[in-house]
């Protein structure tokens, strides 16, 4: 929960320059285009099912709706036609860049005009210092990249077919940069803040929540540079947990893990389309996105300096559908450089990155190395864990040093350990930007200690599942902060996992199918995910019409995991009906409520809240974006149609309460009453001016914040901290409801509750391992998963099915050099970075298993990270199995097992 | 650039150009040109295929599955190219599209159009060739099993398919 960001957001907003987020308005089209080969709804089963994604007929007719897709030809108001911009980025971190020179090229594949940084420093564009404290967006000349495939220059196009037959020859040329004298390369320095964790109980097991000594729980994290008593205590046990890990007479096993860089690898590459209205001082920017607000306040930063020459009093900015995500679009650096070519063109510009740019620009998932240690007792009880994680961070800070973060918070793993100590730090290097990817810093500890298990049980002898049963956390007992936050399901995985055939014949199956040539072999692991960020915000509306039309509009983005599809779902509950229409991506409509953040809390203010907003990541639609929508329509129903129902009904009503009612094929019931549609229910709450829509903010950490409302004279007590409510009968104004009585949250509050949340995936799998060629190759497959509450069965199930792909990538395909052959090159492409193909993945032999719901009211938890995280280090425990060796880095390539088997 | 005169059939409509760019990729004449922007870019390089787009040499011709990332316009001229935007008839959607909706077939879509386009070269390859039910799952992994999609891990897809395949007469014997 570092301040940077959220400061940097802040100063954005204070530099008076609006931002208005919305969607982009081709889904009205879509819809008339829809109607005529299938009924607007079609999508929808019964309420609270689905039968295909919301948004799946724009999909499979090939409609308009990436960002790929648009021209400014494409949308209203917009001059004609758009400037086609090329990024020159630098290859090199090691000399100075003296100049762009495009002489080289054919005259007629020359740009019309190229920016520098110089041009950027004339006009006072600005920097975000605070988000990216490095600075230059463009290479200043005289100086050195800061990192390989930093920009140096921006070049304009008029004519499309010219910029086609330049880019392959400004993509990788040397030639256009004049480089000058060789530079020192930086010294390596990290990304602040550091994580440190250090975890101590006086004894015993759980339930131990008052036997710990020293945790995050108590007093908030610790930061080993900064003076204070606590840091220095903390230091203390980490000597303490050194010494006890070297004298206390355990079996200590150690060893440095390594992970690779890669690329998200999602499908669209990036594009964009900007242009700065010089009429109305608005810049327009239109982009898929995670992460729409602060990509916009980002973009609003650059002009906000008071010497800034480039006059800007709006940012407005479209989203469009993502194709494809996984982190990748979070924080999205392709957005400044829209905005900062389009202040230097006349009219509309646009960026569509090929996939070689894609491959030297986007962000990638962090190089890591991981230095581990566990000491384990004759009984074989984990004791102790030293885990110290090192990523690589790349050139600029992005969400570097969250993913370090949660790299902490999961460096222990899935199990109990009495002493911990985890340190955990994002470096700052010359490598291609590194942030946020599936997995976001829980796939590095996953491989290393499962891996390091697997070693442990064979020294000790020892069946692998059972050691980590021995050690596996049981539901509610505390993680590694010291918050009593562990999931359920874990043990009924390994259970399953250690009664299956493949497991139980794993011996008997290895011997028959191993040759000479093959060698085949099984592996386990087990994961522990937090899914949302600790301090998790969420905006939503949920309206209904008089005719019972039901629309919801969120600030969460659909990137392909199907939030859209989930929240049209959810309104069933409270509402008896699916959702009619999901507007994602929007903020505007959200600042009627006003509400004002700050990490220090300000207790009289009715409209703070520690965080207004947040990007779309970390698996939060279902945990935190359905709760909001549920809770929203259930305070619609409460507060409008409940009241309508009555007023229906008559005195006999007068004393029902949403308990007596419940919603029957469509219909609202109660006994001895006619039943209602949802339809003559709206129409009434309309014609009486009661509440129609109600739009809600709402703050998690561990609880949500939550407060007394009063509504129509009655007061009742929701999870939210900001309401605004609107009324039938005319007037279509959104009115403040404030709240009261709230239980709020201090930063220390926060870090006491530790409001992380956590989940659990497993994965059991058989590989054969070609001797001769060292491929490995997975042959079957178990996938586990715990997500508590199912809202969608085919979405959750297609999460674990792209989750199992991406890891068999991660395990054995994919990889980047992290330095001057890697991404930034210009010569990357699905030529050369494999991922994984259908023939990879064990297709139809992977087996889901997906725990039932621990209780009644089991929370929905995010899955689509954890389902990632047991699969990598599950394949290389199986090819240890098979071939007798453990690799301690991915990927797994055929040279290193060939090596291996030499 | 050397130019051509370019004719040719996209979705039933003809298209006619006096002098087009002959190295032009049949992925940008669909997208920036015509419009079609259904056909997708991704790899640029003829790897994923998400760019997949049919197309047949004269009426009534195979439906051959080409990736228009690198086929040049002079290759295409005077044939029949089928994209996404033409898979649904009269009002009805093709049972390919049905099947991959229903299956939840893909997640950011973004792969959906080439994985569409090449299996409906699959079934009129199997309407004039059927193959034994049990070689389907083969059929399959030949038409589609080069195919990227980051999302999805294929398995719906298959699965969407083989239902199109077992659910329409004369595609298996």
């Amino acid at each position: 929960m570092s301040q940077s960001r959220r400061e940097f957001l802040r100063n954005a907003a204070a530099s008076g320059i609006a931002i208005v987020v919305s969607r982009v308005a081709f889904l009205d089209t879509l819809q008339a285009q829809a109607a005529t080969m299938d009924p607007p709804g079609g999508w929808k089963g019964a309420p609270g099912q689905a039968r295909y994604r919301i948004d799946g007929l724009a999909k499979v007719t090939g409609k308009k709706i990436y960002a790929r897709d648009f021209q400014a030809r494409d949308l209203p108001g917009w001059p004609v036609p758009e400037t086609h911009v090329f990024v020159l980025r630098a290859a090199f971190a090691d000399r100075i860049v003296d100049g762009v020179s495009t002489d080289f090229l054919p005259p007629e594949l020359r740009p019309k005009r190229i920016v520098t940084a110089a041009d950027l420093a004339r006009d006072g564009i600005g920097i975000a210092k605070e988000d990216y404290p490095e600075g230059n967006y463009l290479v200043p000349l005289g100086k050195r990249p800061d990192y390989l495939g930093q920009p140096i220059a921006l070049l304009f196009y008029d004519d499309p077919a010219a910029l086609r037959g330049a880019r392959p020859l400004l993509r990788y040329a040397p030639q256009a940069i004049v480089t000058g004298a060789s530079a020192p390369l930086p010294e390596m320095t990290y990304y602040e803040p550091e994580t440190s964790i250090v975890h101590v109980v006086r004894k015993g097991r759980e339930p131990f929540a008052e036997r710990q000594r020293f945790a995050q729980t108590i007093g908030g994290p610790v930061r080993p540079s900064e003076p204070g008593k606590r840091n220095a205590e903390a230091m203390q046990y980490v000597e303490e947990i050194s010494r006890r890990i070297a004298d206390a007479g355990w079996k200590v096993h150690e060893r440095t893990y390594v992970t690779q860089m890669t690329d998200p690898m999602f499908m669209e590459p990036e594009s964009g389309l900007a242009w700065l209205d010089r009429g109305t001082k608005t810049l327009h920017l239109l982009i898929g996105s995670q992460s729409p607000e602060y990509d916009a306040a980002g973009a609003a930063a650059l002009f906000a300096p008071k010497d800034c020459k480039i006059g800007l009093e709006q940012v407005s900015f479209t989203a469009c559908y993502p194709g494809g995500g996984f982190g990748g679009r979070d924080t999205s650096i392709l957005c400044l450089y829209l905005a900062l070519a389009a202040a230097y063109a006349d009219g509309p510009i646009r960026i569509a990155h090929d996939r070689f740019e894609q491959f030297q620009s986007g962000v990638k998932r962090h190089a890591s190395k991981i230095e581990l240690a566990m000491a384990v007792d004759d009984a074989g009880r984990f004791q102790a864990v030293r885990n110290h994680t090192f990523l690589n961070g790349g050139g600029r800070i992005n969400v570097s040093s969250y993913v370090a973060q949660v790299a902490g918070i999961m460096g222990a793993g899935a199990y109990d350990f009495p002493l911990a100590d985890i340190w955990s730090r994002a470096e700052h290097t010359r490598s291609p930007v590194a942030g946020s990817v599936r997995g976001f810093g829980t796939e590095f500890a996953s491989f290393a200690i499962e891996s390091m298990i697997d070693e442990i049980a064979a020294d000790l002898k020892q069946d692998p599942i059972e050691l980590r049963l021995r050690n596996v956390l049981h539901p509610d007992w505390s993680v590694v902060t010291g918050a009593p936050h562990a999931p359920p399901g874990m043990q009924e995985m390994c259970e399953r996992a250690l009664a299956h055939p493949m497991w139980r014949e794993r011996a008997k199956r290895r011997a028959a199918r191993s040759n000479e040539q093959r060698a085949y072999g099984v592996g386990f692991a087990l994961a522990m995910k937090n899914y949302g960020t600790g301090a998790d915000a969420v905006y939503q509306a949920v309206e209904i019409d008089r005719d019972g039309k039901i629309v919801v509009t969120s600030h969460a983005v659909d990137m392909g995991t199907g939030t859209a599809t989930t929240l049209a779902i959810t309104t069933a509950r409270a509402l008896g009906a699916n959702a009619d229409e999901v507007k994602t991506g929007e903020i505007a409509i959200f600042k009627k409520l006003e509400m004002v953040e700050s990490f220090a809390e300000q207790k009289d203010n009715p409209r703070w809240t520690p965080i207004t907003f947040m990007s779309h990541k970390s698996a939060t639609t279902s945990s935190r974006w359905v709760f909001g929508v549920d809770q929203a329509s259930r305070l619609l129903f409460e507060v409008g149609l409940l009241p309508a129902a009555r007023a229906i009904w008559g005195a006999r009503a007068s004393r029902l309460g949403a308990r007596d009612v419940q919603w029957k094929d469509g219909k609202l019931v109660a006994r001895g009453l006619p039943p209602l549609t949802l339809a003559q229910v709206a129409q009434r709450a309309h014609d009486d001016g009661r509440v129609v829509g109600v739009m809600t903010h709402a703050f998690f950490s561990g609880r949500w914040i939550e407060a007394d409302y009063t509504v129509d004279g009655t007061t009742a007590r929701w999870p939210i901290d900001g309401l605004a409510v609107r009324r039938g009968g005319g007037t279509s104004d959104w009115a403040l409801i404030d709240r009261q009585n709230p239980q709020l949250f201090t930063v220390e509050s926060m870090w006491e509750g530790n409001g992380q949340t956590f989940g659990a995936s497993a994965c059991l799998l058989a590989v054969e391992v070609d001797r001769r060629t060292g491929e490995v190759t997975v042959d079957e497959g178990v996938h586990f998963l715990a997500p508590g509450r199912i809202l969608v069965r085919d979405l959750l199930e297609g999460q674990m099915e792209g989750s199992f792909a991406m890891g068999v990538g991660f395990a054995l395909l994919e990889s980047l050099p992290p330095y001057e052959d890697g991404a930034s090159d210009g010569r990357w492409n699905l030529n050369r970075y494999h991922v994984a193909l259908s023939g990879d993945c064990a297709l139809h032999r992977v087996e889901k298993v997906i725990l039932p719901p621990e209780s009644p009211d089991a929370p929905a938890r995010g899955i689509a990270e954890v389902a990632f995280c047991p699969v990598a280090p599950a394949i290389a425990n199986a090819v240890a199995h098979a071939t007798g060796k453990r690799f301690h880095g991915l990927p797994i390539t055929p040279d290193a097992v060939r090596a291996a088997l030499a | 650039m050397a130019k051509i005169e370019l004719d040719v059939t996209i979705n039933d409509e003809k298209f006619h150009r006096d002098a087009i760019d002959e190295d032009l990729k049949l992925v940008d004449f669909l997208r920036d040109e015509v419009g079609l922007t259904g056909t997708k870019f991704c790899c640029g390089i003829a790897v994923c295929r998400v760019c997949t787009v049919a197309i047949r040499r004269v009426p009534g011709g195979h439906e051959e599955a080409i990736r228009s990332c690198t086929t040049p316009l002079s290759d295409v001229n005077g044939k029949i190219v089928t994209t996404v935007e033409g898979l649904d008839k009269d009002g009805e959607l093709h049972p390919l599209q049905k099947s991959f909706l229903e299956n939840f077939a893909f997640q950011c879509g973004y792969s959906a159009p080439g994985f569409l386009m090449a299996s409906y070269c699959l079934l009129d390859r199997l309407r004039r060739s059927p193959v034994p039910k049990a070689d389907v799952d083969d059929a399959i992994q030949d038409a589609v099993g080069q195919h990227v999609c980051r999302c999805t891990g294929y398995v719906r897809y298959h699965r969407a398919i083989r239902q199109v395949i077992l659910a329409t007469p004369g595609l298996t014997v």
